[in-house]
């Protein structure tokens, strides 16, 4: 199942917002297992304050999963060909992240039929924390 | 510092397996179980006829498959790292049980200076291709600055 159908889609087309709360050492410490990203700075607090930052902090690839994720809602399982994220910001424990995608293109290559997006994820407070640009496959 | 003469420079073969285990363990972590992920009976009767892994798996065996002299060889200030991009791109989704062949790549060195001083931007490239068919299936990219000891 997915949401963008070829046939409806417009570049410029906004999709609606996900939100994604939660966020905390546990999380960070479940998801270092997971993906084996050990780095401390992540889980340990006196770490990550050693090394200049007020607390521990998520993994980027924790915060360009959930971008994944909702890329796969818009497109359905199997329809992803590109996703390429820039960190702004690094994300903290007890904040809520907003995400947001738009069409920027709409096209056809190499016998597909393919949609450019541009999915942005934020604070609820407005601070800009990952800028992904992704190329899903229509049907 | 970063060396601009190791652009270009590969890594020996590396090999790596999507283990379904990890697979749905990492799904589970990040908080998208969706039966494509999870579900091994039924996504063996699904469209991909296994699991499908979501599009940031491949962190989990990407670079641990290549050997790491070459990263070493950059001589990069290892306290001071930032992961600033990353890039998949995918001829086809990942699934349950694939190997496949690495090789890792320096893809592009540069630097620039920052306002607490010189920060090395280098970008590696690992390449995915399947095992038997030697199809490649993925390609990545992971950006890292590294603030340099003055």
């Amino acid at each position: 199942m997915s949401t963008i159908k070829w046939n409806a889609v417009k570049e410029g087309e906004c999709f609606a917002a996900w939100e994604r709360g939660d966020l905390g050492l546990p999380l960070f410490q479940a998801y270092g297992e997971a993906s084996g990203d050990g780095n401390p700075m992540h889980t340990d607090n006196e770490y990550a304050q050693d090394l200049g930052y007020p607390s521990a902090f998520a993994q980027g690839m924790l915060i360009m999963s959930f971008v994944g994720k909702y890329i796969i809602d818009l497109a359905g399982v199997g329809n992803l060909r590109r996703i390429y994220s820039k960190f702004k910001k690094p994300t903290w424990p007890g904040e809520t992240l907003r995400f947001t995608a738009t069409v920027t293109k709409k096209y056809e290559a190499g016998g597909k039929k393919l949609v450019d997006l541009d999915v942005r994820g934020a604070s609820t407070e407005g601070e800009e924390k990952i800028v992904t640009e992704a190329t899903v496959v229509c049907e | 510092m970063a060396d601009r003469n190791l652009i270009g420079k590969e890594t020996p073969p590396g090999k790596a397996e999507a283990k379904v285990e990890e697979m749905v363990a990492f799904c589970r972590a990040i908080g998208d179980d969706r039966w494509e992920y999870v579900d091994e009976a039924a996504a063996r009767k699904g469209q991909w006829g296994a699991l499908v892994a979501p599009p940031t798996f491949p962190m989990r065996f990407l670079f641990d498959a290549l050997d790491p002299d070459l990263f070493f060889e950059l001589d990069l200030n290892l306290a001071g790292i930032v992961h600033a991009e990353q890039e998949f791109i995918y001829e086809r989704p990942i699934k349950a049980g694939e190997k496949f062949k690495m090789i890792g790549k320096v893809h592009d060195v540069f630097e620039k200076e920052g306002r607490s001083g010189t920060l090395d931007f280098v970008t590696f490239e690992a390449k995915a291709y399947e095992e038997q068919t030697n199809d490649l299936v993925l390609t990545a990219h992971m950006t890292l600055i590294s603030k340099r000891i003055k």
